[in-house]
């Protein structure tokens, strides 16, 4: 076998394999693919405390403020976690986003984003949105735009309170990271 | 060019150990490096596969967020790794994500995860970027080996030193090594170069090592003394070969000869160091038949022995007993002849004598008992003859045809008396005389009767020269001797040369006993004698003369003569040069001289009246005897029988004053009627008459007081003289 071969191989199951994972970002993709799929990919580097999820239970996707990514959503369902099977669930109260593991915040409402904020705060509730200083808000992972791309921000403080933590190579990988001093809500540059 | 084999001993246990050594020592280096390159292969590997999957975890992120700045980011962390120059995050179809390093495209890897490939001077390791399964891309880095290669540099030059090193120092302590190991083989080897040029054996090599070299020079030492050993035994051999009484010759089958020994040299007459290269058959005349028969045992292999006549070097022949015995190989081949060879010259001439003497025995005996049968017919023909012509008128024809009569009587008898001399059966009457003086006395008559042409050369001179004979036979001897040496010469002439020398005989023959001789020396120049004649000159009738010339009875008579006296005859001849006869006469130790009247005549003694009392059985004889005698003046009764004459005699023996008796007669032999009648009358003289004169011994004679013996046919000359003798001899006792 050459190597030339190998390459060709290896490129075509790369290729195979973008349309049904999209766990990479093409630049062409819409926002919000690229964001669910940063999502999923950063749930994949997050360690939850132990026994969350609990055994047996599905790892559990939510969705809270709107419902921008459409069917992509619900396709999230068709993903493992950590060998769990997921569940991309719409979250309509507070005792539903306790319920996730993982929760996605749209916004919408200033008012009811922090409301929601502060309903999971302290519980082992990875928190996403990519409303404008989400993270400075007591949000965890803030997607944001930089040079034309999709980017993130991470708040260390606010994970580290709920018990999570999150990947040191994807912390590398952050615009902005916040919380480091285990202030939690102090924001850094 | 200097060849392994050709090196002293010591240069080769140098070379071999160097060899060893630096074999060694090549083995263990590479060995060593051998291991050294797998372990950093083996540790290099690892680190790079730890170094890759630490890349691969860390970088998982940037690909998975495309992140290209993450990833060179994390691979800027290789910095760390020196040796490491270059690495690459591909993207699961290849392309590259992030680079670290040179700017150049990632080294293709067909690998599988996690496996490390050499690419030249390079170390390349490629690992899959995972997450959760999930390939996320590639990460591959690649390090510089250059730390092995120059490690391995300095390991091969340490190497080379310590194997340099190595060498000298095995070089170094084989030295002594190796003198110990070849200074005894450089002793044997020495050893052996002495023996082979020196040949002496008495050489030892000195060691006493348990080794093989050790093993080695005990056996050479062992081997020289058996060598020496067998060289002596061989030497032995090899002496009594070349000094045995016979010719030994070693020859190849073809008969060339290889080893003679001295014996065979002498015998062919060859060099101190002749005979090799020389053809065994060559060495005989080509007309000898036998050469075949040897020839042809030569070539079968056969044992073969027999006389044959053989040549000496100088051409000249001889006869020998030969006896070849072929030598033969495991496989049966004939390898060598072994011919034993006998000089037999000698033995062949003394047979041949020997059978020559036999023959003329027999010739002698035949001869003889004719001429005594013919003595007693010619006796009363002479005597008659005689006794008649004294009775007829000495002028009447009668007388004249009995003096012819007479005559051819006495030429008959003169043959008888040759053919008696020849059978040895005349008489004999033997005295001591001096052969110098006979020979002096024989002169005269020679000269008389040889012709003017021939010269006579006579030297009667010797210092010795008595010998026992009968002066009238050996007299006979010269005369014939001489007489056939000057018709030899005819008709030319020359000289004839006739001499006495006493000689000593030291080497017995057959027929010449060990002793003092007189020999006679008649020389001639004539035609010589062919030697196939040579050996039928004595036979009687013999003769090569012209028919009426001679009675072939000369040397006839000559042999029988000597040989009565003991003697013998050697001929040497040369066809055209002459001939040389040599009469050997025993030499009688005498210091008295004799003197012997040789040929004397004298008128008839007469009787004075004796009584003679005659007997023979033959009448005629008896009446001849009797006439005679009685004619001379004696008173004779003849009678015909010993038992007549003895009855005779015992009537009145005092009148008989001689008694003269036939030998041989029926009933009683003339000895015995002598002895008879001499018991009677010791004084009484007796005369026997016989034939055969050698059939009596002078001892038989003297015991039955026999005073003469007279051979038949006895003249009446001789009678009277006898008789009166005898009886002038009894008177004056």
């Amino acid at each position: 076998m050459t190597r030339r071969g190998f390459f060709r191989r290896l490129g075509a199951m790369g290729l195979a394999l973008v349309p049904g994972l999209a766990w990479a970002a093409p630049r062409r993709a819409r926002e919000q693919d690229v964001k669910l799929a940063y999502l999923y990919n950063l749930v994949r580097f997050t360690r939850w405390p132990e026994g969350v999820p609990a055994e047996g239970e599905p790892f559990r996707f939510g969705l809270w403020g709107g419902d921008p990514f459409g069917a992509a959503w619900d396709d999230l369902a068709l993903r493992r976690v950590g060998g769990r099977p997921a569940e991309a669930v719409r979250v309509r109260n507070p005792d539903e986003a306790l319920r996730c593991h993982a929760l996605f915040l749209v916004e919408e409402d200033g008012a009811s984003l922090g409301w929601m904020l502060e309903a999971v705060r302290g519980r082992p509730v990875l928190t996403a949105g990519d409303a404008p200083g989400f993270v400075d808000r007591g949000g965890m992972v803030g997607f944001v735009h930089r040079d034309g791309r999709i980017r993130f921000e991470i708040n260390v403080g606010a994970m580290r309170r709920s018990g999570l933590r999150m990947s040191a190579d994807v912390l590398r990988l952050a615009v902005r990271v916040v919380g480091l001093e285990g202030k939690g809500d102090v924001s850094l540059p | 060019m200097f060849r392994f084999r050709d090196m002293p001993v010591a240069r080769k246990v140098g070379l071999a150990v160097v060899l060893a050594s630096a074999l060694s020592l090549t083995m263990a280096v590479g060995a060593f490096a051998w291991r050294e390159v797998r372990s950093y292969r083996h540790h290099a590997a690892d680190r790079l596969r730890t170094l890759a999957e630490v890349l691969a975890a860390n970088s998982a992120a940037a690909l998975l967020f495309d992140d290209a700045d993450a990833g060179a980011r994390t691979l800027a962390s290789l910095a760390s790794q020196p040796r490491v120059d270059a690495a690459w995050l591909l993207r699961p179809d290849g392309r590259v994500f992030a680079r670290y390093g040179a700017d150049e495209p990632p080294p293709q890897t067909d690998e599988g995860a996690g496996a490390v490939r050499w690419e030249g001077r390079w170390l390349v390791v490629a690992r899959p970027v995972r997450l959760d399964d999930e390939p996320l891309g590639w990460i591959v880095i690649r390090e510089h080996a250059g730390e092995l290669v120059a490690q391995l540099w300095w390991g091969a030059g340490v190497a080379l030193g310590i194997f340099g090193l190595a060498v000298v120092v095995a070089w170094a302590v084989s030295l002594p090594l190796r003198r110990r190991i070849s200074a005894p083989i450089r002793a044997l080897a020495e050893a052996m170069e002495r023996v082979g040029e020196s040949g002496d054996l008495n050489v030892r090599v000195p060691g006493r090592g348990r080794d093989e070299v050790g093993t080695l020079i005990r056996g050479f030492n062992r081997m020289l003394e058996q060598i020496a050993d067998r060289d002596e035994r061989l030497g032995r051999l090899a002496a009594a070969v070349d000094q045995a009484a016979e010719g030994i010759v070693v020859t190849d089958p073809d008969g060339q000869i290889q080893y003679a020994n001295r014996a065979f040299r002498a015998l062919v007459g060859l060099g101190e160091e002749g005979g090799t290269g020389i053809n065994l058959f060559s060495l005989y005349p080509t007309d000898e038949p036998r050469v075949d028969d040897l020839r042809d045992a030569a070539e079968h292999g056969r044992v073969w022995s027999g006389r044959l006549r053989a040549l000496r070097a100088d051409g000249s022949g001889y006869h020998e007993e030969c006896a070849l015995s072929p030598v033969k190989g495991a496989d049966g081949e004939v390898h060598s002849l072994v011919v034993v060879k006998r000089d037999v010259t000698r033995e062949v001439e003394f047979e041949a004598r020997l059978a020559q003497n036999q023959k003329l025995e027999a010739l002698g005996t035949l001869a003889g008992g004719v001429a005594h049968d013919f003595n007693n017919v010619l006796t009363p023909i002479l005597g008659y003859a005689e006794l008649a012509l004294h009775q007829v008128d000495p002028h009447s024809k009668l007388h004249r045809n009995l003096s012819r009569i007479l005559k051819a009587a006495e030429r008959a008898k003169a043959l008888v008396d040759q053919i008696l001399a020849f059978s040895r059966r005349t008489e004999d009457t033997r005295v001591e005389l001096r052969f110098g003086e006979l020979l002096r006395e024989t002169e005269e008559l020679l000269r008389a009767s040889i012709p003017k042409r021939v010269r006579l050369a006579v030297s009667c001179e010797a210092d010795e020269d008595w010998v026992a004979g009968n002066p009238t036979q050996l007299q006979q001897v010269v005369m014939n001797l001489v007489t056939n040496a000057w018709h030899a010469m005819e008709p030319d002439g020359g000289t004839v040369e006739v001499a006495v020398e006493a000689e000593e005989v030291c080497e017995p023959e057959p027929d010449l006993p060990a002793g003092r001789y007189l020999v006679l020396r008649v020389t001639d120049e004539g035609c010589g004698i062919p030697p196939e004649v040579q050996t039928r000159i004595f036979e009687p009738f013999f003769t090569t003369k012209e028919v009426g010339k001679g009675t072939g009875l000369g040397l006839a008579a000559v042999h029988g003569i000597v040989k009565q006296h003991g003697g013998t005859i050697r001929v040497s001849s040369v066809v055209g040069r002459g001939t040389t006869f040599r009469v050997y006469l025993p030499l009688a130790v005498r210091a008295e001289r004799v003197e012997e009247r040789v040929g004397a005549r004298e008128t008839m003694p007469r009787g004075r009246g004796e009584r003679i009392l005659v007997v023979d059985d033959e009448l005629e004889v008896a009446d001849f005897l009797a006439q005679t005698l009685e004619t001379l003046g004696y008173r004779v009764e003849a009678v015909l029988s010993a038992e007549e004459a003895w009855q005779r005699f015992s009537r009145s023996p005092g009148a008989v004053d001689l008694l003269i008796t036939d030998q041989t007669m029926p009933g009683m032999t003339g000895l015995a009627l002598a002895r008879r009648c001499r018991q009677q009358r010791p004084d009484l003289p007796v005369v026997l008459c016989t034939g055969y004169a050698s059939a009596v011994t002078t001892e038989d004679l003297a015991a039955a007081g026999v005073a003469v013996l007279l051979a038949k046919p006895v003249s009446p000359r001789q009678l009277a003289a006898e008789v009166r003798r005898v009886l002038d001899r009894e008177n004056g006792a």
